[in-house]
This record gives C-alpha cells, sequence and structure tokens, in this order.
C-alpha cells in the first residue's frame, strides 16, 4: 500500500486544520510499520484516511492518493470502498472497552463480520469464529462466544477485537494504538500475538502509537509524524541508533528506562502545537535546541537520505550524515 | 411493589369521590323524590355507612374479584366496563403504535443526517407537535379531514347503522377474524383521526428523544468499528445504533403510555369514542361511585401493568441489565 501527498483538513468553527498534511508513506506487503508521534499529531487521521472513515463533516480529504492494489481509495465510490473494508484492510482501535457493541455477543459481531465479505450460512460462520477465536489465543472459545462484551477483561476484548479484524484475512491490518488501554503484561501479549499474525499469515500491520519501546519491539520500519507532517521515516534500528531529527532524538530520549531515576525522566520541552497552527517555519521549532533564525521563517522540505531513510530539517540538508549521539 | 400502589390509588380515587358534592340517590331518583324513598335506596346502596366501612367492604370485593355494581344500572361493572375499556386499548396502542413508528424512524433519519433538511423539518414539526393542545388538534383534524375534505368520519367508532359483532371487542381483530374486510376498512376509517390526534405528542417526544440519544450512541467507538468492518451505514445505524440508543426512549415510551390513558380521554370527548374515558364521565355524572372507583383503578393498574413490561424490556435489550 502506498500513501501519497495525502492532506486531511478539518473544516472548523476556528479554521481549516490540516491534521494530516502532505504525508507520503508506504507499507512493504506483510511488513509490521510502525507510526508515532505525540497525541494529536494526526495518526489516527491518517488511518481513518485509509479506511474512508473521517468524520465528514467536518473531515475531508483535501488530495493525495491511497494506492491499494492499483487502487486510489480516495476515489472510489462507497460501494466498493466497503468490499475493502474488513475484507483488505481492516482496523482495530485504542479502547477495547468501548469498541464492541455492548448489546449484542462476540459470536453476533464475529459472524457478522465474516458474513458482510464471505458466503457461509450462519452455522457455518459461526465454526468459522470459534477457528479464529481459537488462534488469537481467546480461551474456550465455544463458551466464550455466546458472552457479552461486558463478560470479558479488556485483553480478551482486545483479541476479540483482533480476531474480528483477522476473520478474513485481510492485506493489511490497521492498528490503532491497540495497546494503549491495557496494562503491561497483557500489552506484551497483544504485541506478541500481532507479530505471531503477521508472521503466519502475512499482514502487513499498520502500527501506530506514541510508545517507541513499543516500535523497537515489533516493526521493522518506522514513520515519525509531527503536527500533521511526517518528519523522519526510517528502519528501525537506524532510527534508534542514529536519530537525525531533533524532534525523534527527543522521543527516544523520554522513553523511560528501567535504570533511570523518575525524576531524571526526560521530556521534550513545549506542547504539541495544534498542526496548521504554525504557519511559517519549521513546526518543532519552538521546542527545538538547533533552531536557527531560518528555521523561524522557512519551513524544511523532507529530505532523501537514501537507503530509505529521510527527514525534515535543516541540520541535514548540507552534510550528508550527521547523527547524534543520545 | 405493585399492589401497595395500587391500595394507595384506592384510597385517593375513594376519598376524592366523597370531596364532590351531590347525592347519588338524589340524580338517581330525580329532584321530586321523597325523603323516604332517598333514605331507603341511600342505605340500599350502603351509602348511610361510615366511609371505612364502605372502604372496607370494597376493598372486601376487590380481593374476592368482584370489582362492583353499578349504582345506575344495577349492573355488574365487569360486565358494562369490559367493551369500553377495551376500544380505550385499540386506541390507544394504535396511536402509540404510530407515535413509535414514524416518531422513532424520524429521530433515527434526523440523528443519522444531522443538521440536514430532513432533521430541521423533522425537529420544527415536533416541536409544535409538542406543544400542541390534543382537544385543539382533534378539532382541526375533524375539521379539516371530515368536514371540510370528507375523507374520513369524524366520531364513533363503527357505522352505527351496521355495527361490528364483537368477540374481542377488539374491532380491529373482529373484523380480521371474521374476515370481513369492508367493516375492517370502516373502523380503520373511524380510527385514524383520534388515534393521530392521541399519538401526536407522543410521536413529536418520541422523535426527539431518539434523535438526542442517537446522536450519542453514533459517536460511539462501536458505531465506528462497524462501519469499518465495510458494513452498511443503514445496518449501522439500525443495528448497531439504534438497539443501543432504545433504552432512553423505552423510558419516554413507558411514560408516554400513561399520559396517552389522559389524552385517550380528551380524545375520546371530541370524536365520539366509546371508551372509558366516556363511561367514567356519564358515572362522574351520576356520581355512580363504585363504576368510577372501579373503573380508574383499571386505567391505573393497566397503566402499572405496562411499566412492568418496559422494565422487562430493558433486559431483554441490554444484557448489562440483570433483575434480581
Ligand atoms: N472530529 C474532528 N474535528 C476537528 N478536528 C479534529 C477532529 N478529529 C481530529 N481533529 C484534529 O486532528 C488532529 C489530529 O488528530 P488525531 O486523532 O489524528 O491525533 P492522534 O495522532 O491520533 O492523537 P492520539 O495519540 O491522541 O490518538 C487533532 O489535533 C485535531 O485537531
Ligand atoms: S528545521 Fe530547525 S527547528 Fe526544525 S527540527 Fe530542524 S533544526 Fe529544529
Ligand atoms: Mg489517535
Amino acid at each position: 500500500m502506498e500513501v501519497k501527498n495525502l492532506t486531511t483538513s478539518f473544516f472548523t468553527d476556528d479554521g481549516i486544520i490540516p491534521a494530516v498534511d502532505h504525508v507520503s508513506f508506504h507499507i512493504n506487503k506483510g511488513e509490521i510499520l510502525g507510526v508515532v508521534g505525540e497525541s494529536g499529531c494526526g495518526k489516527s487521521v491518517t488511518s481513518l484516511s485509509i479506511m474512508g472513515l473521517v468524520p465528514n463533516p467536518p473531515g475531508k480529504i483535501i488530495s493525495g492518493e491511497i494506492l491499494l492494489n492499483g487502487e486510489d481509495l480516495t476515489k472510489l465510490p462507497e460501494k466498493r470502498m466497503r468490499q475493502i473494508r474488513g475484507n483488505d484492510v481492516a482496523m482495530i482501535f485504542q479502547e477495547p472497552m468501548t469498541s464492541l457493541n455492548p448489546v449484542y455477543t462476540i459470536g453476533n459481531q464475529l459472524v457478522e463480520a465474516i458474513r458482510l465479505h464471505q458466503k457461509m450460512d450462519k452455522k457455518q460462520a459461526r465454526n468459522r469464529a470459534i477457528e479464529i477465536m481459537k488462534h488469537v489465543g481467546l480461551p474456550r472459545a465455544e463458551e466464550l462466544i455466546d458472552d457479552y462484551p461486558h463478560q470479558l477483561s479488556g485483553g480478551m476484548r482486545q483479541r476479540v477485537m483482533i480476531a474480528m479484524a483477522m476473520v478474513c484475512e485481510p492485506k493489511l491490518l490497521i492498528a490503532d494504538e491497540p495497546t494503549t488501554a491495557l496494562d503491561v503484561t497483557i500489552q506484551a501479549q497483544i504485541l506478541r500475538l500481532m507479530k505471531k499474525l503477521n508472521e503466519n499469515d502475512q499482514t502487513a500491520i499498520m502500527l501506530i502509537t506514541h510508545d517507541l519501546g513499543v516500535v523497537a519491539e515489533v516493526c521493522e520500519r518506522v514513520v515519525v509524524m509531527y503536527a500533521g507532517k511526517i518528519v523522519e521515516e526510517g528502519d528501525v534500528e537506524s532510527i534508534y541508533e542514529h536519530p537525525k531529527h531533533p524532534y525523534t532524538i527527543g522521543l527516544i530520549k523520554s522513553v523511560p528506562d528501567v535504570h533511570m531515576k523518575i525524576d531524571k525522566l526526560y521530556s521534550i520541552p513545549g506542547n504539541v502545537p495544534k498542526p496548521g497552527s504554525i504557519k511559517q517555519g519549521c513546526a518543532f521549532a519552538a521546542r527545538c535546541e538547533f533552531a536557527t533564525n531560518r528555521c523561524f521563517t522557512e519551513t524544511p522540505p523532507l529530505l532523501d537520505m537514501g537507503h530509505g531513510k529521510s527527514v525534515r530539517c535543516f541540520l541535514h540538508e548540507t552534510v550528508e550524515d550527521v547523527s547524534y549521539s543520545v | 411493589m405493585v399492589i401497595p400502589v395500587l391500595i394507595g390509588m384506592t384510597l385517593i380515587v375513594f376519598f376524592i369521590l366523597r370531596l364532590i358534592p351531590g347525592n347519588p340517590a338524589q340524580l338517581i331518583l330525580g329532584q321530586r323524590a321523597t325523603k323516604e324513598s332517598l333514605e331507603a335506596l341511600t342505605s340500599q346502596l350502603g351509602l348511610d355507612q361510615p366511609w371505612y366501612i364502605q372502604y372496607f367492604s370494597y376493598m372486601k370485593g376487590l380481593f374476592t374479584g368482584d370489582i362492583g355494581t353499578s349504582i345506575r344500572t344495577g349492573a355488574p361493572i365487569s360486565q358494562e366496563i369490559w367493551p369500553f375499556f377495551i376500544a380505550t386499548i385499540e386506541l390507544s396502542v394504535v396511536a402509540l403504535l404510530i407515535a413509535i413508528v414514524i416518531g422513532m424512524n424520524a429521530g433515527v433519519i434526523s440523528a443519522w443526517f444531522q443538521n440536514s433538511w430532513f432533521d430541521y423539518t423533522a425537529m420544527v414539526i415536533a416541536l409544535v407537535g409538542i406543544s400542541m393542545p390534543i382537544f385543539w388538534l382533534g378539532l382541526m383534524d375533524q375539521w379539516f379531514f371530515s368536514i371540510d375534505l370528507g375523507w374520513l368520519p369524524s366520531t364513533g367508532r363503527e357505522n352505527v347503522r351496521d355495527p361490528v359483532t364483537p368477540i374481542t371487542n377488539f374491532y380491529l381483530i373482529d373484523t380480521l377474524i371474521q374476515g370481513d374486510f369492508s367493516q375492517l376498512n370502516v373502523v380503520v376509517k373511524h380510527l385514524i383521526l383520534p388515534a393521530c390526534a392521541l399519538g401526536t405528542i407522543s410521536m413529536a417526544i418520541i422523535a426527539r428523544i431518539t434523535r438526542s440519544s442517537m446522536l450519542e450512541v453514533m459517536r460511539s467507538d462501536y458505531i465506528r468499528t462497524a462501519q469499518a468492518k465495510g458494513m452498511r451505514m443503514f445496518w449501522v445505524v439500525y443495528k448497531h445504533g439504534l438497539k443501543n440508543a432504545l433504552i432512553p426512549v423505552l423510558t419516554v415510551i413507558g411514560m408516554q403510555m400513561g399520559i396517552l390513558l389522559g389524552g385517550a380521554v380528551l380524545t375520546e370527548t371530541i370524536f365520539g369514542w366509546p371508551g372509558i374515558g366516556r363511561y367514567i364521565y356519564e358515572a362522574i355524572n351520576f356520581r355512580d361511585y363504585p363504576v368510577i372507583q372501579t373503573g380508574i383503578l383499571i386505567v391505573a393498574a393497566f397503566f402499572v401493568l405496562i411499566n412492568l413490561v418496559v422494565d422487562l424490556l430493558y433486559a431483554a435489550i441490554d444484557p448489562r441489565i440483570k433483575y434480581h
């Protein structure tokens, strides 16, 4: 899948907010791509744009292409888009507690997802649902299937969500902060499950998170977003070892380390600007320790650094390979 | 809970009735009755007894299944009241069904297409509907559709020259059982105006509450989940949205049933509907205490029953609600 120059804006009373601003990236077959950035940087809006589910009004895809198997999702009629949703591209959300419908059983919701895209009678679909529930590691699937969501724990519900997303063996799974609402041990289990599904079923995963630790564990490549724009892209190792954008450096520094005392916990100074609130210059300039005068007047372009790496910062314009020790 | 409520109800009605001036014996025998005959009738009716004896014997009757005898006609109330009661139920149920079907769909579509012209129009109509007095609406309907246009009959429940043969006293059901479609047509035509007049306010209230409840629900995460599955918006709205939005709507419908029964009395007067409202109204004119007491008690019992059903429906709709 390839996203080219995607811009999604919200038309609000306070003006037009470009929540996603000329964003381009791609996800290879069977790969796990991490998308990181602080709250409000446009991660969810990017994924909703891919699904064609941006709340409209006030949101709208202004420009760009989202290519999947040669089709541009931004141009498809709703009917074709419905065939793709849940079938070719599936999505799971941050809040497992509220993402399942409380008034229908797990089975009802799984069977519905299956029968939307596959010709199966109720009995076959139910068997398939039990099968997929076992596949995602849900215990006692035969009994659990008739339970209501409120009878399950958060971790189990997220497994149900994953099962529901995986029923049609999608080519791409978008996971929008799938572990944020879970406690740490459950987080690790869910991540392991996603990794396993990715390896076994060759499902590409777009893993959205603001936790760099999560990215390091499961992803191959990372896209770092800031205020609606991509500021750095590259493979996980090089971004961890040699982060180039000052924002990425800050993010890595603020990952808590077991050996670190709490009072030494680093956080990037300043607040996240709203996308589009900075009209001029680099969006990160106000918080950047390397900022020069130029950073406040000119907008840095995304520089291609070769080897699939790119970074949006003037510091890397001239020198080929500057990196900072963290 | 149900029994104490109903007993309290009988007490209140019992005392209010005795506060209304007027002597039943006098009303039955007329102005020129002699003192002796009046006294004889009063004691025959048991009205010379102290109030607690009267109340006690009334309650004793109720608990043994005897709901009393009409002072005016001397016939057991259980025989008389039934057709009137059913006539009211038929009118109220049809009115409520109209209110639910139209009101709920209007609310759902308004929420689905929030801020569309449909939404604006429906909500303006609903606002007007809520503030409209039933009797005024009833009179306007009557004037416009039956007197001016002549489409529908203005009063009654049936063609008096060719009455329906009652079986259950639900005329819709009776004519269907008898397979008499021309009679069914007559019955439906008689029902339309009073049912619409009676249902309008409930319809408006149901539309508004459904809309606001749906707007809330449509922001939920599980709605997005359903959309992400590739489901048609229609089903997302009606399967995943509506069932979740139903609890507050159901509460309102339960309350509306009581208001509807009250409104039925007004509607019956305007449209000459032979319902329990008219039955009680005539009883009041004759100070027919047993009929009034029992009539009101039956309406109250019915209201309590409706609320029980609503409570059971909550649990059926929402698995998180449990009854012990
Ligand atoms: N419904 C909306 N109406 C107006 N603006 C919106 C709406 N949804 C999102 N936005 C704007 O889009 C920006 C990006 O939001 P988005 O949800 O994509 O952030 P995010 O990166 O997913 O953050 P988080 O980590 O908190 O989930 C927000 O800052 C907000 O200004
Ligand atoms: S462009 Fe300037 S302000 Fe922006 S990140 Fe680079 S150095 Fe900092
Ligand atoms: Mg988000």
